[in-house]
């Protein structure tokens, strides 16, 4: 072995690797970035499903958002109260406790409910339908069943129903808020589970349109608020608005006038509806 | 394949199919085009690479405890680079022959992100049984791809595998498959198979 | 500090090491890697050349000359010498052997090129033509240099100092043509300057 060229060759390694080793050191202090512990230790306790449930994009820029006083703690729907705990912990606040949210579908008119309009041959997503001529139903509200809050669901929560409806999983549901934001119609909104009142109807028309379109839909007849009062419920645009702070936990519908069963407590939409009205 | 996740046999397995550094991952593509002209060159360049890869594993495996982040990635790189040129003198030494028809290409197994990307995301996270079975495992795999590659566009753009005469006179070769757009389309239809048989099993 | 430190330690410790392993190697590898290029040159010379018992290196200011000697004799058998320059794709060395005298070519061997498959690669071997396929490189045998190497396309050629081109590779074949007559004129000048 060649002691000379043994020698220059681990001297000229040794010494580019001490060079750039310097090199890097300098670069460590001069551009060091100061980063707060405890945006990781929030992180952790995050449940990581980057749903963007919080309004922010992703459970890292969420955690930044709460260390830097930004965003409330319970700011993540689908975080535990447990974890909503653990932040509070570490962040040195008193924890809140949320209630339970979930999405609640707004439409009664599945397949056996509504009429069509055309057979519609494009691609099969509810917005490219919504898009094409108001949808392939008579009536442009309602849900058109093309699954675009199933496939936006992070948590599996949604699934279209055998009668073209998207029903959710209440246990699985985060109210992450994804599936209102798909929906094409805002047929979901997100609601406490204390709400227990719905208007399963998003349709503006009138009652010569609705006796057309579908055999549940709300044809702004006023019933519900001549039952419940005005403060309780306000007429928009043929619909009615439940107001939830006045009226409070319902235990019975406001009329039994309502003539399609648009408007109802939310255990009576659990059972199937079967119709026995056809529409032609 | 196994599908239990931590199973070492696993460790080993999911380079052949389920993380194959080619065809799913899509790392060390350079190799794979160029030097699968022939099958003999395509295994030539799989077992250089699997060498480093071992060896180095091994070494980042022993030393990830000890290396602070700041030099991590100088660091793997003068071990990958010796072990490169580890390979490549002793090719040039024992097989002239193969180390001309590799040519540039054993150096740049150094910037070969497959090396580079299983000591980042594995080596250097895991102890060196697990280390060396991840190793072997993608090693596998990309054997097999790189010989697979290179027997096909042997066969068809020399009428040979492995030097031997498959075809007879009447083939007419396909010059375009020693060619690059024959690596290229040769590869993407093989990466489309695996795709479509991971999708039916999905 | 303390990471400072340890930084340009780990960094420092693993380049020294390599600098040693790979040196050491070295020491293992290179005699083989010479003596493969030595074999190499060595069987390139033999084929260009009639039997000789030993050859004498020339050194001139760009290349080598290899002068092939029987023992005893004084008049070389022939000249080696390797010529390079660019092909259609890249570059093309050849060792070529040529009389004492500069008259004529010996033999013509093509070392290295990256002609495209197929069709410059002809210039090598052409395994479509079945009886003959070394035809290329065979022309060049007691090709005459007086006057320069000439490429006609298509026809036979009819003087001793033409060749014919390979159909669909002509630029291959007359860059080697180009390359044997600039190089073989430089080395003649250089070596009857001795």
């Amino acid at each position: 072995m060649d002691l000379t060229s043994l020698v220059v060759s681990m001297a000229s390694m040794g010494g580019l690797g001490a060079l750039f080793a310097i090199g890097l050191a300098i670069a460590h202090v001069k551009l060091h970035v100061e980063v707060d512990p405890r945006i990781d230790m929030v992180m952790g306790e995050l449940p990581g499903a980057n749903c963007g449930g919080c309004g922010l994009p992703g459970c890292s820029a969420f955690a930044e958002a709460i260390v830097a006083g930004n965003a409330a703690i319970t700011g993540c729907p689908v975080n535990t109260q447990d974890g909503v705990d653990e932040i509070a912990g570490i962040m040195g606040v008193q924890a809140e406790v949320k209630e339970k949210e979930l999405a609640r579908v707004l439409c009664n008119g599945g397949n056996a409910e509504t009429a069509p309009k055309a057979i519609y041959k494009g691609i099969k997503t509810c917005l490219a339908a919504h898009l094409t001529f108001g949808g392939d139903k008579l009536c442009k509200y309602g849900c058109l069943g093309y699954g675009d809050c199933v496939v936006s669901c992070p948590f599996d929560a949604i699934y279209i129903g055998d009668n073209g409806l998207p029903l959710v999983d209440e246990e699985k549901c985060t109210a992450c808020g994804n599936c209102v934001t798909a929906c094409p119609r805002n047929i979901i909104e997100v609601h406490p589970v204390s709400h227990n009142l719905f208007v399963f109807c998003k349709s503006e028309d009138e009652a010569k349109y609705t006796k057309l379109t579908c055999t549940r839909a709300c044809n702004g007849c006023k019933a519900c608020q001549k039952g419940a009062g005005v403060e309780k419920i306000e007429m928009v645009n043929n619909l009615p608005r439940i107001n939830y702070e006045v009226y409070g936990v319902v235990d019975e519908v406001p009329t039994t006038k309502c003539r399609n069963n648009a408007i109802g407590l939310i255990e009576s939409v659990k059972v199937p509806v079967t119709t026995a009205q056809e529409n032609k | 394949m196994a599908r239990k996740k931590n199973k070492l046999t696993y460790e080993f397995l999911k380079g052949i199919w389920d993380e194959n550094p080619v065809l799913i991952s899509l790392l060390g593509l350079c190799p794979a085009l160029a030097v699968t002209n022939s099958a003999t060159n395509g295994l030539a360049m799989s077992l250089a690479t699997g060498f480093v890869l071992l060896c180095s594993s091994i070494l980042i495996s022993l030393i990830r405890k000890i290396i602070p982040s700041q030099v991590r990635i100088a660091g793997f790189i003068v071990i990958i680079a010796t072990f490169v040129t580890i390979a490549d003198r002793y090719l040039a030494a024992f097989f002239p022959a193969i180390s001309k028809d590799l040519g540039p290409f054993v150096p740049l197994i150094v910037v070969n992100c497959l090396i580079l990307g299983r000591q980042e995301a594995f080596s250097s996270k895991n102890n060196i049984g697990r280390s060396m079975l991840d190793s072997l495992g993608m090693t596998t795999g990309f054997l097999f791809v790189l010989v697979i590659l290179g027997a096909i566009r042997e066969l068809l753009g020399s009428g040979t595998v492995f030097g031997l005469e498959i075809m007879g006179d009447w083939f007419n070769p396909w010059m375009v498959m020693i060619l690059p757009p024959g690596a290229f389309f040769t590869l993407g239809i093989l990466i489309g198979i695996v795709n479509l048989i991971n999708n039916k099993r999905a | 500090m303390k990471t400072i430190v340890k930084m340009i330690v780990v960094l420092t410790a693993i380049s020294l090491l390599s600098g040693g392993l790979l040196s050491s190697l070295d020491s293992y590898t290179a005699p083989r890697i010479a003596e493969n290029r030595m074999k190499q040159l060595k069987a390139a010379i033999a084929e260009v050349l009639p039997k000789y018992d030993y050859y004498d290196e020339f050194k001139t200011k760009t290349s080598v000359i290899y002068v092939g000697k029987l023992n005893g004799v004084e008049e070389p058998v022939g000249l080696a010498f390797k010529t390079a320059g660019n092909g259609f794709q890249g570059k093309i060395v050849m060792m070529v052997g040529v009389k004492p005298d500069f008259s004529e070519v010996i033999k013509m061997r093509v070392l290295e090129q990256v002609e495209t498959p197929g069709l410059g690669t002809k210039i090598v071997v052409d395994p479509s033509n079945k009886e003959n396929p070394l035809w290329f490189p065979e022309q060049f045998e007691g090709l005459i240099l007086n006057p320069a190497i000439e490429v006609i396309k298509n026809l036979k050629p009819e003087k001793d100092n033409q060749i014919q081109a390979i159909a669909g590779a002509t630029i291959s074949s007359q860059a080697i043509a180009n390359i044997l007559n600039e190089q073989i004129a430089e080395v003649k000048r250089a070596y009857e300057a001795r």
